[in-house]
């Protein structure tokens, strides 16, 4: 009976412990990631200036050039350049990461989210197919903040924009591209958060 | 017996718990699309005023001639016989061989940028120009477009015994037209 009593006792600091061993990982592991689809579209006044999905563009500037062996060479290349967008920007209506973390965390400094775009043709771009790829030249991230009292983050989310070269592409329609994000407190050669 | 169960299911859902969350990857993944409208950008100078440089309006009217003051010698051997001290050595016929037409290039005077075509056709259409200007010509008529320009080329004749060109100008006007498919 007292070795039942013993067994009994030992079982129930067994699950003590076990309860307990619980309680402190769900205690220490309060931070919450989560992420969302970056979705954009396009329009066409961002890239032609207008609505319409066919544009003429009449250079109006005075061209005066000399005809040499019946040729001139105008060079409308030159003006081209000047002028035509081939960079667009891309950015997410809502946030596509957020972080949620309780007060034991300590998350006081900011919150530097590292952004790695892949896809089948390569880094930092997005495909429609093989030969139709757009490159993402730049990334803008905004990143917004909810602390308590004493100053811990127990809310943060963040936004991108990012900058697209269309030069390379020539098919219309949806170019996607795998990204991964990983969050750090301060630098990215801290320890990735949301483990 | 029975606390021994709820233990040995408490451990297991304990170490379950551990897994899951040790397992989990420390990067977050997003989806990112991004949709492309279709467009076609046709660019084009609209005022283009043009002379010939030094020497080249002679020079299509003679090729020997690369001055605009030029004196062409007709070195072949000229036989007649004077009649009544004349004699006609018929010069006109000699210059008919000499331009009376010029073929005028405006190169990358027009371009075609677009997104989502495959094949783009251009097309030009005289625009009431003068008499003297014909058979305008686009290249490239057809091509692949892409964001980065394609460039082409507008030519016209000139026919240089007209007219229109006594007060020293001649107006060529003309639509381009670019579609996709």
């Amino acid at each position: 009976m007292d070795v039942l009593r013993k067994k009994s006792s030992l079982l129930s600091s067994a699950f003590f412990v076990l309860c307990l061993s619980i309680f402190s990982l769900k205690a220490e592991a309060k931070i919450r990631c989560k992420s969302k689809d970056f979705t954009d579209d396009i329009t066409r006044s961002q890239i032609t200036g207008s609505g319409s999905s066919s544009t003429a563009y009449g250079f109006n500037n005075l061209q005066r050039k000399a005809i040499s062996a019946q040729k001139v060479n105008l060079n409308i290349q030159l003006d081209i350049s000047s002028l035509a967008k081939v960079q667009v920007t891309a950015e997410s209506n809502d946030w596509i990461w957020e972080l949620k973390a309780g007060g034991k965390d300590g998350l006081r400094g900011d919150i530097i989210a590292k952004y790695k775009i892949e896809s089948a043709s390569g880094p930092m771009k997005i495909c429609s197919s093989s030969s139709s790829c757009i490159e993402v030249v730049r990334l803008d991230t905004d990143v917004t903040y909810k602390r308590n009292g004493k100053g811990v983050i127990t809310r943060a989310n963040g936004r991108i924009q990012l900058t697209l070269d269309l030069s390379q592409a020539n098919e219309a329609g949806s170019y996607q591209g795998d990204m991964t994000v990983t969050l750090h407190e301060d630098s990215t050669t801290n320890p990735a958060l949301c483990p | 017996m029975n606390i021994l169960k709820k233990s040995t299911v408490v451990a297991i859902f304990a170490t379950s718990f551990i897994f899951a969350s040790s397992s989990k990857a420390a990067s977050l993944d997003v989806n990112v699309d991004v949709s492309i409208p279709d467009v076609l950008i046709l660019y084009a100078y609209t005022d283009i005023d043009l002379s010939f440089a030094p020497g080249e309006f002679t020079k299509l009217l003679d090729s020997s001639c690369s001055s605009e003051d030029c004196a062409s010698a007709l070195t072949a051997t000229q036989s007649g016989t004077i009649t009544s001290s004349v004699v006609d050595l018929d010069i006109a016929s000699d210059l008919s061989a000499t331009g009376t037409s010029a073929s005028i290039t405006l190169q990358n005077s027009w371009a075609v940028r677009a997104l989502g075509y495959g094949t783009f056709n251009a097309s030009i259409a005289d625009k009431a120009s003068e008499t003297a200007v014909s058979n305008l010509d686009i290249t490239p008529s057809t091509g692949t477009p892409s964001m980065v320009a394609t460039t082409g080329d507008v030519s016209f004749d000139i026919d240089l015994t007209s007219s229109d060109l006594d007060d020293g100008t001649v107006t060529a006007n003309y639509t381009i037209t670019v579609t996709g498919s």
